[in-house]
Formats: structure tokens, C-alpha cells, sequence
């Protein structure tokens, strides 16, 4: 369903050589259909670019990246808005949308679809006490927790029906039990949906509970890609540090 | 070195200007496709109407009060009172009014647009809008041009009223009666003169909305970046107006004589 070929991007940079700096290295992958896959990796990896490259937010300086075997890295800006209407993002804050209410900022996408208010009032409904926030519909986001935050924009990228859903970061700033619960979240709705999930976590705990495939980034490339279990027993330096959590090893601590 | 940051400065300065064209550009696109959000709009319209209306009003009928106090004892003094209204009425058309009500807008909604689209751009809001495909000129910058467009001329023609009102005050006080200001405004304060003067507003509101929505949508750096944002919306914004009115007087000065 996602796949990228040769993916290259950078940032303008005046240090760095030829005043721009990699973040990701000609980076090929797949992810495949209905999964939930997670890309880890420390902070500063380039996960959420990744992420973003994916979801159409940035473009990539060179390469394909190919959903539904459309390319949207070569596509107009009006095309990519047709693809990611398709789609659903659950940012690493929320990103809800401060002056709606909760109502309004789940129902935002088929308000913009212009259906009829009833569906939309439906729709809303039916998000909320799924992610299990009934009743908080006139609620401002300034009124909820962070988690509470959370599950209202995982509500309102769901609320499209979208077949791709992108998460960044979702269980970062909540403690462990609002964690597994967003886990849990993304792992049901998969089921009761069949979305394809790409997941952006470092939460090595978060990433084996509900991953079906993992590709771990580092130095703006792959350097392991598999299942939990292939992970887990993956003899690469870079990924046993990462998942010990040690200090020595050859991630650079700066 | 320097040399190296002058063109440093340039190129800013010129993307500047390209990103302003290209967000007119999209906003026309969108306004002719009808893809307009006519309650955001109307919101957006109470905001640069309403919200800004007193101000205009309170700024520019002190500014008409002041100008027919620096006018009025000079024309007493040498028998020309009957000019007073004329040349206040005059100045007020052509240049106080829609100057100063369009740096009232800039600083009340130009900021307000700066820093509500900067905080969006901060928290991903705009980010979020882009990933449901929603186009963030659409959304959030065609209301506010929209909105301003429609609004500064109506603000205008407003605060005029309250300039000529504040001038015929001072020059009472200067002993001028009122049926005489009133009759040398009228017959000298040509309808050429408040064409000028309105047409002067369109973009005026263009330059107000498009830079400030520009600012916001481009702010970087948290709460700190959205304070800049807000900051240089006023600043370029006022730079923008002024540069402005000078060419359109010059240029208006020749084109609506047959309004004479």
C-alpha cells in the first residue's frame, strides 16, 4: 500500500556541507496492507519527517513515495489534498483545532466533506465513545487532559473512515496506563476498521505490544526492519542499544 | 562580508514578495472557484468591522479636529474660513482617513490575524488542516482577505464621516459656523476626492490580510516566533500602506480626473 523508493531529504543548513543537512538517506521500504508498522528510533532520527513525507505534509528532495501506487512525491499540491483527505493523522500534540469544541474538531473533516449535519452529529458520536469520550462533545481542548487530548484527535482522524492513518508519537508525554490504552486503541481500531497504521514511536514497550512490522531508523537510514520477535533478536548493535537503553554503543549521545 | 548579507537581506526579501504574490494568487484561485467559507467570512468581517470601527472613528475624527485646528486660525486670520471644511474634508479623503483607518486595522487585525494563524502554525493546526486536505489559504486566508476587503472601505467612509465631524467641532470653536465649513466642504471635497481616497482602501486591505496571514503561516520558534510574527505583521503592514499610498497618489492623482 505505502512504498517508498530512494527517499532522500534535507534541511537548509549553513554549517553544514553545501549549506544543507541530511536527514534521510535514499531510504526504501515497504509497509504492508491492513499492519500496523512502527518506525523507532532515538529523537532527532527523522521519524516524524519520515512520517510527514508520508502523509504528503513535506516534500521529498528526491525519490518516490508511492500510495496506492500513486506517487505523491512528483503530485500538485491539489492532489495532494485529495490524497490526504484520504488519510488520517494523529499529530504528536493533538493539533486539535483550539477555538472548536471537541464536537466540532471530530466532525471538522465531514463538515469540510459537506455532509448533513445529522451524519456529522452521528459520526461524532459514534468516535467518541469509541476512543471512550462519550458526552464530550462541548468541550474546548483547553478543557481536557493531554490524554483525553490524544484519543479527541485519534476521534477526529478516524472520523473520515480514512484506509491510511498516520500516528506521531501518540503515547509520548502520558503515563503508562493512558499509554496502553492509546496502544490498545490503535491495535481495536485496526481490527474493527482494517486501516493501514504507521505508528512513530520511541516507547520500545508501545512498539512490541502492538507493531506487526518495525523498521528502525538511524542516521537517516533503515537499519533493521522486521517483526517484533526478528527485532528483538536482531544482533545490530544500533538496535540492541536502542531497545537496552544503554548509554554506550555507537548511538551518539550529544 | 556585508556584501554577503545585503544579498542575503535581497533574497529574503524577494521570496517575501513571491510568497505575498503567490498568496493572492491562490486566494483569487479559490474566491473564483467559489470555494469561500461565507461564516468564517462573516465572521472575519464583524472582526475588522466592528472590532476596528470605534478606533478608526475616535483616530480619525481627532486627526480631522486637529487638522481643522492647525487650518482653521490661519484662514480666519487672512478672511478665507471657507475654505476650512474644503481643505479638511479634502485631506481627510484623500489621505487621513484611509491611511489611518487601514493602520487601525493593521495594528488591531493584521496582529490578531498574525498571531492566531502563528499559534495555529505552532501547534500543528495549520499541519492538521493540510493532512485532512483542507487548503489553508482556503480556510484560513481567503475569510480574512475576504473579510477586509470588504470591511476597510465601509470603516473608511466611517471614520471620515467622524474626521469632518471633529473638523467642523475645531472650527466652531475658531467661531467658523457650521452651515459655512459644511457648504466649503462640500462644493470643494470633490467626489473624485473620496473616490481616491476609497479606492486607496482595496489594497490597502489586500497588503493588511495577505501579509499578515504570510507572517502567521510562516511563524517558527514557539511563543517567542509568534510575538515576531505578530510584530512584523504591524510593521510591514505600516511600511506596506505608506509605500503604497504614495504611488496610488500618484498615480490616482491623473487617472480619475473625470470624476472632477
Amino acid at each position: 500500500m505505502i512504498e517508498l523508493r530512494h527517499v532522500s531529504y534535507s534541511v537548509p543548513d549553513k554549517k553544514a556541507e553545501g549549506g544543507r543537512r541530511t536527514i534521510l538517506d535514499d531510504i526504501s521500504f515497504m509497509i504492508p496492507e491492513k499492519s500496523i508498522t512502527c518506525i523507532m528510533g532515538i529523537s532527532g532520527s527523522g521519524k516524524t519527517t519520515l512520517l510527514r513525507l508520508m502523509a504528503g505534509l513535506v516534500r521529498a528532495d528526491s525519490g518516490e513515495i508511492l500510495i496506492n501506487g500513486r506517487d505523491i512525491a512528483s503530485m500538485s499540491e491539489k492532489e495532494l489534498d485529495n490524497i490526504r483527505s484520504e488519510t488520517g493523522f494523529v499529530f504528536q500534540y493533538g493539533a486539535l483545532f483550539d477555538s472548536l469544541t471537541v464536537g466540532e474538531n471530530v466532525g471538522f473533516g465531514l463538515e469540510q466533506r459537506r455532509r448533513p449535519a445529522a451524519e456529522i452529529a452521528e459520526a461524532v458520536t459514534e468516535r467518541l465513545a469509541e476512543v471512550g469520550l462519550p458526552g464530550t462533545q462541548d468541550l474546548y481542548p483547553s478543557e481536557i487532559s493531554g490524554g483525553m487530548g490524544k484519543r479527541v484527535a485519534m476521534a477526529r482522524a478516524l472520523a473520515t473512515a480514512p484506509e491510511l492513518v498516520f500516528y506521531d508519537e501518540p503515547t509520548s508525554g502520558l503515563d503508562p496506563v493512558m499509554a496502553g490504552v492509546i496502544d490498545d486503541l490503535i491495535v481495536r481500531l485496526r481490527e474493527r476498521s482494517g486501516t493501514t497504521n504507521v505508528v512513530v514511536s520511541h516507547h520500545i514497550e508501545s512498539i512490541l505490544h502492538m507493531a506487526d512490522h518495525i523498521l528502525m531508523l538511524h542516521g537517516g537510514r533503515i537499519v533493521a526492519e522486521g517483526s517484533a520477535k526478528e527485532i528483538q533478536n536482531s544482533n545490530s548493535p544500533v538496535v540492541q542499544q536502542f531497545l537496552t537503553g544503554s548509554p554506550t554503543g555507537p548511538i551518539a549521545v550529544a | 562580508m556585508e556584501r554577503l548579507a545585503a544579498v542575503s537581506r535581497l533574497e529574503e526579501f524577494l521570496i517575501f514578495l513571491g510568497q505575498i504574490t503567490v498568496l493572492f494568487w491562490e486566494s483569487v484561485m479559490h474566491i473564483a472557484r467559489g470555494a469561500v467559507s461565507y461564516r468564517h467570512t462573516l465572521r472575519q468581517m464583524a472582526d475588522v468591522g466592528v472590532g476596528s470601527l470605534l478606533v478608526a472613528m475616535i483616530t480619525v475624527g481627532f486627526s480631522g479636529a486637529v487638522a481643522a485646528l492647525y487650518i482653521s486660525p490661519q484662514l480666519v486670520k487672512y478672511g478665507q474660513a471657507g475654505f476650512i471644511g474644503g481643505l479638511t474634508g479634502k485631506s481627510l479623503a484623500l489621505e487621513i482617513a484611509p491611511v489611518i483607518t487601514a493602520i487601525v486595522v493593521a495594528a488591531r487585525c493584521g496582529s490578531s490575524m498574525a498571531a492566531e494563524l502563528g499559534s495555529m502554525r505552532v501547534t500543528e493546526q495549520v499541519d492538521a488542516l493540510r493532512s485532512m486536505g483542507v487548503s489553508p489559504v482556503r480556510y484560513l486566508v481567503v475569510p480574512r482577505v475576504l473579510g477586509t476587503l470588504l470591511m476597510l472601505p465601509v470603516v473608511t467612509v466611517l471614520a471620515n464621516a467622524a474626521g469632518v465631524l471633529g473638523g467642523a467641532m475645531t472650527a466652531a470653536s475658531n467661531g467658523v459656523a457650521f452651515s459655512i465649513y459644511w457648504s466649503s466642504f462640500t462644493s470643494i471635497t470633490t467626489i473624485n476626492d473620496q473616490a481616491q481616497g476609497l479606492f486607496k482602501t482595496i489594497p490597502f486591505a489586500l497588503l493588511i490580510a495577505l501579509i499578515s496571514c504570510r507572517q502567521g503561516l510562516h511563524t517558527r520558534g514557539g511563543a517567542r516566533g509568534v510575538g515576531l510574527a505578530t510584530t512584523s505583521a504591524v510593521v510591514f503592514s505600516m511600511i506596506g500602506i505608506y509605500v503604497a499610498d504614495y504611488f496610488l497618489s500618484v498615480i490616482l492623482q491623473d487617472t480619475l480626473t473625470f470624476l472632477r
